[in-house]
């Protein structure tokens, strides 16, 4: 090339550069009208972008070590060098790496064994205070590990001059990212490689240790016989670190990752990132792991990091717990300048990747990405078979639907605003669908119509996972509180369903699935007789436009069976429900997640029938099928073990309610921790069967285990807490121990006059146990005065009508204060539940 | 300021004209411990030129410099007649030495193609050896087509200069400085990829 020439290929270059892509094209067309070689030289290098990395001759080949912050609390240490020899017996080699927490060091131990080895000195922390003991014995967990994939913890101690060491399994291979991007490993080998990963951390869930720093360089991999195979390192380091400080995780360790020369903070989870929160257990590790996820599937972190070295430090944290990541599809959409570097790393093309990705890849994604931990994959091991299923072609457990959720705080700040304009953008939408699928129809040409299509799918997408979805948004109310049908919100959506009707006469796929949507936005709500008259709508039209062998209408029938339950019409719930599992079952085999889904509702249904002997044995079945696919501990099957102990114990079998209540709590220990709420939770459950078993002994010591951690943990105020000790004094009146029932029933009842309120139902059962109390000891005056007292304020109408029936009373009857307070409480339950009704209709 | 400088040969630290000497001798542990020296006094040199003019701090750079250049080029002594002339030298030698480098080691014993620790101060972060003698060629190649754009690399890449500083050493407005880069990148590396 001349001089000459070069100058008017970058001129036409430098211009091009300036214009958006798309213009491009014309732009060259415009200039080199009679220029063929030079349009196609300009052409060139503008393809070339695709090619060049990011990194390309930006980064100075000579780079200073960045010496490590000043943080004036920290000990200075004495810097290491290489050959030196430190613990009598690992000689330095060289420096693998460093980071804000510390170094690491490649060594040739000399004894016992010789072998190269890596060192990890911790840097930060005042050596003085630590804890030996608690180091030794935290690095006696890591060394319990034994797993292929994750790297051995050898040993660890203290230097002569007190700093902590770990020594190391010395990995020399490449963070998984890069040598994912080196091979051009395409999806499927990245997801197989990294759902080993998955595996490895389970198995330090199962003995108890958090990674807490899962990024791409502590996941390296190796190969071996031409096999990649990747490597965990620096297993539960954070913690170890953090321990000897005494000072709380979360932000001592975003600290010092944006301290140090460690790199970017975009993998820990939003509970990492939230300063008060001190209660991090492994889920934390599922969301980075998804966030590496993400990672090996798009070439981009889910949070965009750049910048976030110039913000505060609060707005970082803000943004790590409350901003939502795009779809990785999206995310690709959105990265034209270096998509078709990122598809040919991945041994594809630009629009393939993209499809490739749409849909399960975005769920499963997406669900490891959840804010809320309550709804990511409970465990790694979850994901990984989430994954599998993807990749065997089974329907995966990730629903999109969990893009409501994310939205939650935004729908509670704006929740009017959002109401009107769900209600405008949704014939919006409903239009744009409507003309893209007439497009699609008239335009012949394939590619075109591929990506209308796809676009069509997006809006549908949008439809149901953003707009709609956020007015009900499951999450509107808190744990355990009736949600509620907010009036705005409801009128949109009831306004909504009126133009459903009519608008998708030529889509009845589009209103299925729009109707699908809206049914399950009014079950959030709550208003499970709407929901029903949407879901079956729903289903009447999977069904004429499917037939009712098909899956999809099976699976509406199985959705409309649970509004049915829900609305407490069990005779519908029944039939709708039974058909469905039949049908699914023949259709999917008993072991698919839908008919595994069905067969819980079902079983629910059954039970609330009262059909125990039909609902135990769908039960059995179910818990011993996720048992299998799933694994003992994971939720679903914790869920479906707790419901099988609830038939058992309605069925008047506390005794074999209790083997699964004592395994749900074995592996709630071992999983979440002895002192998880979850946990404790399970702890309630199985001393309240030991009491209705009679086993009051083991109910009392397993009661003032559970309330001692109660305290400690939730608080003495705390709701969960108030009950236990509720529980605490009916096991005491029981055993006929009356002193300690009397005291600890008073001292309850003054803490949930305080805590729950004088009129609360729970306040009123004390006071009714406490008037069981005073019968039992013959005491009549004052048992009638306390059960009076709890029937005015707050007694639950059920308990109204017990009293007649109460054992504890027979010495009562006869007595004509007792046999007026019978017609009392009778009057007043009657009173109770048709205001419930009146408001029920309303 | 150039000719105190000349003048004052004698603050070179003896031992970098040891170095020198002892590297263009085949000594390659001299070139070793070259490297972190002489860039350091040019990252001192650009920020002293480019912030004020203080030539009694840049003395000792510049002589440094020149000595290097003189010695590495083989070539009989260089008037350093301005600022640009100096950092086009300085960048041009930062080149030199570490191309050389890639070439020594590159004819020595593979190490993984990772970052080399050359100091404790330092580490050359190249992408492979072999990336950087294909830069070098493909640079060569540009300067043929267009001096000052190679320049502008030279100095940005190798000399370690950011956009405004290079722009304020050649007299150039910064826009140009940015929309040369951009478009040299896109040739060197198809250059660089064609001939690999």
């Amino acid at each position: 090339m001349t001089p000459e020439r070069w100058k008017q290929v970058k001129n036409l270059l430098d211009q091009a550069l300036e214009r958006e892509a798309t213009q491009r094209g014309v732009f060259l067309d415009a200039a080199c009208a009679t220029d063929l070689e030079l349009r196609a030289e300009v052409q060139s290098l503008l393809s070339e972008q695709g090619l060049v990395r990011s990194g390309f001759l930006q980064l100075s080949p000579v780079i200073e070590r960045v010496p490590a912050p000043d943080t004036g609390s920290e000990q200075p240490r004495r810097a290491w060098s290489p050959g030196q020899v430190v613990a009598e017996r690992f000689q330095l080699i060289r420096m693998l790496g460093e980071g804000g927490m510390g170094e690491v060091w490649l060594c040739e131990q000399t004894a016992p064994v010789k072998r190269q080895v890596a060192l990890k000195v911790v840097r930060f922390g005042n050596y003085s205070n630590i804890s030996l003991q608690r180091f030794m014995l935290e690095r006696q967990a890591l060394a319990s590990m034994e797993h292929p994939l994750i790297a051995k913890v050898f040993e660890g101690g203290t230097t002569v001059e007190g700093q902590p060491y770990l020594v190391m399994e010395y990995v020399p291979g490449i963070p998984i990212t890069a040598y994912c991007d080196e091979r051009k490993l395409a999806t499927e080998s990245r997801l197989k490689l990294f759902a080993g990963v998955c595996e490895a951390v389970q198995h330090a869930h199962q003995k108890a240790i958090i990674h807490r720093d899962l990024k791409p360089s502590n996941i390296l991999v190796i190969e071996i016989e031409g096999k990649p195979v990747p490597r965990v390192i620096d297993f539960g380091i954070a913690k170890v670190i953090v321990d000897q400080t005494g000072d709380g995780f979360a932000l001592n360790n975003s600290l010092s990752m944006f301290g140090g020369v460690m790199g970017t903070p975009g993998y820990i989870s939003p509970e990492q990132a939230d300063p008060n929160n001190r209660d991090i257990d492994t889920r934390t590790d599922v969301y980075s792991l998804g966030v590496i996820l993400y990672e090996l599937l798009t070439g981009t972190l889910p949070l965009d990091p750049t910048g976030w070295r110039n913000k505060p430090f609060d707005e970082v944290l803000r943004s790590l717990r409350e901003d939502d990541p795009q779809r990785p599809s999206a995310r690709l959409n959105t990265q034209p300048n270096t998509l078709a570097t990122i598809a040919e790393n991945r041994d594809t093309e630009s629009q393939k990747l993209v499809s490739l990705l749409r849909g399960d890849l975005d769920s499963i994604t997406m669900m490891a990405l959840e804010k809320d931990r309550n709804r990511r994959y409970a465990t790694p091991l979850e994901l990984s078979a989430d994954i599998q299923r993807y990749l065997d072609h089974r329907p995966v457990r990730a629903r999109p639907v969990s893009a409501s959720y994310r939205l939650q705080k935004y729908v509670r700040r704006n929740r009017i605003a959002l109401a009107v304009a769900a209600t405008i953008v949704l014939v919006l939408v409903a239009a744009t669908v409507v003309s893209i699928r007439q497009s699609i129809r008239a335009n012949r040409e394939a590619a075109v119509a591929e990506r209308e299509a796809a676009v069509a799918e997006a809006v549908n997408d949008f439809l149901q996972n953003d707009l709609l979805a956020q007015a009900g948004a499951s999450a509107q109310s808190e744990l355990n509180s009736k949600p509620d049908p907010h009036l705005e919100v409801r009128t949109a959506l009831d306004r909504a369903a009126e133009r459903i009707a009519g608008k998708f006469a030529q889509q009845p796929e589009v209103e299925a699935s729009i109707r699908d949507t809206v049914g399950w936005t009014y079950m959030d709500l709550g208003l499970y007789a709407e929901a029903k008259q949407q879901l079956e709508r729903a289903l009447e039209l999977h069904r004429r436009i499917f037939g009712l062998g098909n899956t999809r209408t099976l699976r509406s029938m199985s959705r409309a069976g649970f509004a049915a339950y829900l609305q407490g019409n069990y005779r519908d719930a029944e039939a709708y429900e039974s058909q469905a599992l039949e049908g699914l079952r023949r259709l999917l085999g008993s072991e698919q997640s839908d008919t595994l889904q069905s067969m819980d509702y079902l079983a629910l249904v059954y039970n609330a029938e009262g059909k125990y002997a039909q609902a135990e044995p769908l039960d059995i079945q179910l818990v011993e099928i996720r048992k299998r696919l799933l694994g003992p501990e994971h939720p679903d099957t914790l869920l479906a073990t707790d419901h099988l102990a609830l038939v058992y114990n309605r069925e008047g079998k506390p005794a074999q309610a209790e083997a699964p209540d004592v395994q749900i709590l074995e592996i709630q220990k071992r999983v979440k921790g002895p002192e998880h709420p979850d946990t404790l939770k399970s702890m309630s459950n199985l001393a309240l069967l030991y009491t209705d078993e009679g086993k009051y002994p083991q109910a009392e010591a397993l009661n003032i285990q559970t309330l001692e951690i109660m305290k400690r943990v939730l608080g003495p105020d705390h709701p969960s807490t108030l009950q236990s000790m509720s529980h605490l004094a009916v096991v005491y009146l029981l055993e006929n121990k009356f002193a300690q029932a009397e005291e600890l029933f008073n001292q309850t009842i003054e803490l949930q006059k305080r805590v729950l309120g004088p009129e609360s139902p729970w306040t009123a059962l004390s006071v009714y146990n406490l008037g069981c109390l005073a019968a039992r000891r013959g005491d009549k005056g004052r048992a009638i005065a306390l059960l009076r007292q709890s029937v005015d304020h707050g007694l639950p109408p059920r308990v109204d009508l017990r009293i007649e029936r109460e054992t504890d009373f027979v010495s009562l009857h006869g007595d004509p204060r007792f046999t007026a307070l019978l017609a009392h409480a009778r009057q007043i339950a009657e009173a109770k539940q048709n205001s419930t009704a009146a408001q029920t209709s309303k | 300021m150039v000719e105190r400088a000349r003048n004052k040969q004698a603050e070179v630290p003896p031992d970098v004209t040891q170095l020198l000497l002892r590297w263009k001798k085949g000594d390659e542990a001299a070139l070793h411990a070259l490297v972190p020296i002489v860039y350091d006094e040019l990252r001192a040199l650009a920020h002293y030129h480019l912030q004020s003019e203080r030539p009694d701090h840049t003395l000792q750079s510049t002589a440094l410099v020149h000595e290097a250049y003189v010695r590495l080029m083989g070539g009989k002594p260089v008037q350093l007649h301005n600022r640009t002339h100096f950092f086009a030298l300085a960048s041009r030698l930062m080149r030199q030495i570490l191309v050389d480098y890639a070439r020594n080691r590159n004819a020595a014993k593979r190490d993984g193609g990772c970052r080399v620790t050359l100091s404790d101060a330092y580490e050359i972060a190249i992408n492979g050896d072999e990336d950087l003698l294909a830069l070098d060629r493909a640079l060569n190649e540009l300067a043929r087509i267009d001096e000052r754009q190679a320049r502008i690399v030279e100095m940005k890449f190798f000399g370690g200069l950011s956009s405004t500083s290079t722009a304020t050493a050649l007299d150039l407005s910064r826009a140009t400085v940015d929309r040369e880069w951009a478009t040299a990148r896109l040739w060197l590396h198809r250059q660089m990829r064609s001939s690999a």
